[in-house]
């Protein structure tokens, strides 16, 4: 029983082995394959120096071309951690031996642009300003030191209407008090251009449409400016045609209640999965007044509602299900479309989910993220205690036979979601971690006086009898339940239903009756069990 | 009788015709007033070498910005993942386990464009000699000074600019025309960059990337990952309006199948 532990703890000492052991003898600059500053066994593998590439016999963390450090980019205002060699600086591009952290270019703020905001570098912030054109005068603020507090200060400026006297009448525009007030126009804060009091050609209309970075849909007067949040219960109220409205004074929308969908269009992507758009006859709901109308971005999935930005696991499994091939994958909805995201392969990571609730009343929103699967601590656990703690993806499997691997606690710890193996590639590990699992049941036999042969002594593996016994059903199956779920080993049908190539009869060898052993086929490859009767 | 009713029914049947043509017509103008693409293609001057590079670049160029985009930044990608019959670059990459990529083009922007430069070089070269040959067949002394050709991608645009460029036509009186540009039409290439550009300081630093975080903060990107056997993440981002995509690989943080031996 000794043997079997010392396996268990060796599989777990191979991690670390492995990761310690994983050295690299040369860094290229450039390897033959074009790529920058990789780690490689052999110098053959770089790029030579006639090509004008350099390597050493050394990690490229001990070079100075490609030791890793801040890349500026001088144009864009950005920093990214890169090695000097691909900070190219024709391409405007400023290398420092530093951590970003360490370099004052690279320090974000909060960079105020007129009414928005951005937690960028100075620099950035300068080039932000530029783009958005020569009206908009950046603010840097370096005591700033996280985007939420940057966010904060966005500051719309004070909005309302500004008239101004023509050939045809009083027109009337939608500004800023600064934009209305360089024009000596008059500026009424808070009201719309509707207004009857300004007495200007601008009236209510019936027309809505989109705003550019907006959400919502809007009224728009009969002078094209834009008015208040789309509500048609108030189409004709005066009142709304004159004073502007805080968004959360506006009608509240339920997306899923088509009578709301007709008559408000305050759509919102985080609030109801939804964003203003032109009404498509079949899909949308037909607005009240107007073309345009708040679109749901849910998605109908296997029958099933989900909202913009949910997300959940396709397949949830445990061990027995984790056959070859099998993958976990998350599903995102997005803008009415489901994207699916595959976990890592191998099930190295697993799809888990969660339902979140903002308040006590809500559905609740479901999140689903792809999450290391830690089966490899499993092995080295040796009671249930430590194998069920919930940080660890492991399970504890109940032995029938008491024997195998954990004498007094009755049990060994498997993955709950069993690692996938490349068994079909035959230079991989796949083999030998079967192999790993090798089993070895000793058995002695007594000669009888008349020569027949009798199990003598430890009955772990055969049944007691005398002549041709047969393995015990109960450890055969403790050893297959052990192999499947360890990883692609034994006896195993893939993802897609077929079968794999071995035999259950033929993984247990010796020279034994093997008529209680269930049956089945494997993609697994490698030797789960391998039972041998000695000293007879 | 009979002889009236045939002259009648010719009568109707030219009336019917000039409804028919005039019908034509109008349909016709409605189609070039309201499809801006036709009526500027139809109505370009050739005489204006403005124009006349814009038609001559503007097909070829973006579909040498759409290939690059498609294949990581590069017109030659060297160093790539065969996904989906297309060679994707890396742009962030280790052959390693457990570690995080080397970031390959941290000044992504300006590769791409040093790439779509290298790319229309020769192409601009033949439109500037067609140009000069045109305005010969037509009667002109046409003359280039060549300068240095630049690609700048910025928000909502991709400009090709002929920097110190100037072009001469003599026919009597002498035309100059320097500034010459060619603007592309917007495909949001610069936001898709800047995604590509903080997805990849992502997988510098922790190896992944949430692809829900990026889609909520910017729905109109459709943003996928489509992790590959060996730990390689293609991302493919797409503009949901104008369903323009760059794509690239990345491999950061990978983990080996099974029990890791040596």
């Amino acid at each position: 029983m000794k043997n079997k532990k010392n396996i268990l703890m060796i599989l777990g000492l191979v991690l670390i082995v492995f990761a310690l052991g994983n050295i690299y003898a040369v860094c290229c600059e450039e390897t033959v394959d074009g790529a920058s500053c990789l780690n490689v066994e052999d110098i053959s593998e770089c790029k030579t120096s006639a090509q004008g590439f350099r390597s050493d016999s050394t990690s490229c963390e001990a070079t100075t071309y490609c030791s890793v450090g801040t890349c500026i980019d001088n144009q864009e205002g950005l920093c990214f951690d890169a090695p000097q060699t691909t900070c190219n600086a024709e391409d405007g591009g400023f290398w420092v031996d530093e951590y970003q952290e360490n370099v004052a270019q690279c320090q974000e703020g909060c960079c105020i642009l007129g009414e928005q905001t951005a937690f960028v570098t100075p620099t950035r912030c300068t080039y932000l300003a530029a783009q958005r054109g020569a009206d908009v005068t950046p603010d840097f603020l370096s005591n700033i030191q996280n985007s939420e507090s940057c966010n904060a200060l966005a500051n719309p400026s004070e909005k309302g209407a500004c008239v101004y006297d023509s050939e045809l009448g009083r027109k009337c525009t939608m500004e800023t008090r600064e934009e209305c007030q360089v024009n000596n126009r008059e500026f009424h804060a808070g009201l719309l251009c509707s207004a009857e009091q300004l007495g200007t050609l601008c009236g209510p209309s019936e027309r809505t449409s989109c705003v550019e970075g907006k959400e919502e849909v809007y009224f728009y007067d009969s002078c094209g400016n834009v008015a208040n949040i789309y509500d048609s219960t108030k189409a004709e109220d005066q009142n709304y045609w004159t004073y502007i409205q805080e968004w959360e004074d506006s009608c509240n929308l339920d997306i899923n209640d088509p009578s709301s969908v007709k008559s408000c269009g305050n759509c919102g992507y985080s609030t109801e999965s939804s964003v203003c758009g032109a009404y498509r006859r079949g899909e949308d709901a037909s607005p009240n007044v107007g073309d345009y109308v708040c679109r749901d971005l849910g998605c109908d999935y296997e029958g099933q509602d989900y909202s913009h930005g949910e997300s959940w696991c396709a397949n949830p499994s445990n061990w027995e299900d984790d056959v070859p091939g099998r993958e976990e994958i998350r599903l995102i909805c997005s803008n009415g479309e489901v994207t699916s995201d595959p976990c890592d392969s191998f099930r190295n990571s697993i799809c888990r989910e969660e339902t979140l609730y903002d308040d006590g009343t809500s559905d609740g929103y479901l999140n689903a993220g792809c999450v290391v699967n830690e089966w490899s601590l499993c092995v080295a656990q040796n009671n249930q205690d430590d194998c069920e703690l919930i940080d660890y993806d492991c399970e504890w499997l109940e032995e029938k036979t008491y024997e195998l691997f954990n004498e007094e606690e009755g049990g060994v710890c498997v993955p709950k979601y069993a690692p996938g193996l490349n068994f079909w590639d035959e230079s991989s590990d796949t083999f030998t971690t079967c192999q790993a699992l090798t089993t070895t049941c000793n058995v002695k036999f007594e000669k009888k006086a008349f020569g027949s042969w009798k199990v003598k002594g430890d009955k772990t593996c055969l049944e007691d009898g005398a002549g041709d016994v047969d393995i015990r059903q109960d450890w055969a199956g403790d050893l297959q339940n052990w192999c499947t779920a360890l990883g692609d080993c034994g006896v195993k049908t893939n993802y897609i239903n077929v079968d794999g190539k071995n035999f259950w009869e033929e993984l247990f060898t010796g020279d034994v009756k093997k008529s209680s052993i269930p049956n089945g086929k494997s993609h697994g490859g490698g030797i789960s069990a391998w039972w041998e009767a000695l000293e007879r | 009788m009979g002889d009236l009713r045939v002259s009648m029914n010719k009568k109707g049947q030219v009336t019917i015709f000039i409804i028919v043509a005039l019908l034509i017509i109008a349909i016709a103008a409605l189609v070039y007033i309201l499809s801006p693409g036709l009526s500027s293609s139809i109505g370009r001057d050739s005489n204006n070498p403005y124009d006349f590079m814009q038609t001559c670049l503007e097909d070829d160029v973006n579909n040498n910005v759409e290939i690059i985009s498609l294949q990581g930044g590069s017109t030659e990608p060297e160093h790539t993942y065969l996904y989906d019959d297309s060679n994707i670059e890396y742009l962030c990459y280790t052959n390693e386990y457990y570690l995080p990529c080397i970031m390959q083009q941290p000044l992504l922007k300006q590769h791409i464009e040093t790439e779509i430069k290298n790319s229309i070089s020769g192409l601009v070269e033949q439109c500037f000699a067609a140009m000069g040959e045109s305005f010969e067949k037509k009667g002109y002394d046409a003359s280039l000074n060549t300068g240095e050709l630049e690609v700048n991608i910025s928000e909502n645009s991709l400009a090709i600019i002929f920097e110190g460029y100037e072009f001469t036509i003599t026919k009597g009186e002498t035309e100059r025309y320097d500034e010459l540009k060619v603007e592309l039409a917007d495909n949001n290439l610069y936001e898709l960059i800047m995604i590509a550009n903080s997805i990849l300081d992502w997988e510098v630093e922790y190896g992944d990337v949430d692809i829900a975080t990026y889609m909520n903060y910017y729905p109109h990107i459709k943003t996928e990952k489509k992790i590959q056997d060996d730990g390689t993440a293609i991302y493919i981002l797409t503009d949901r309006d104008t369903e323009f995509k760059f794509q690239f690989a990345s491999r950061s943080i990978a983990w080996p199948a099974g029990y890791p031996q040596r």
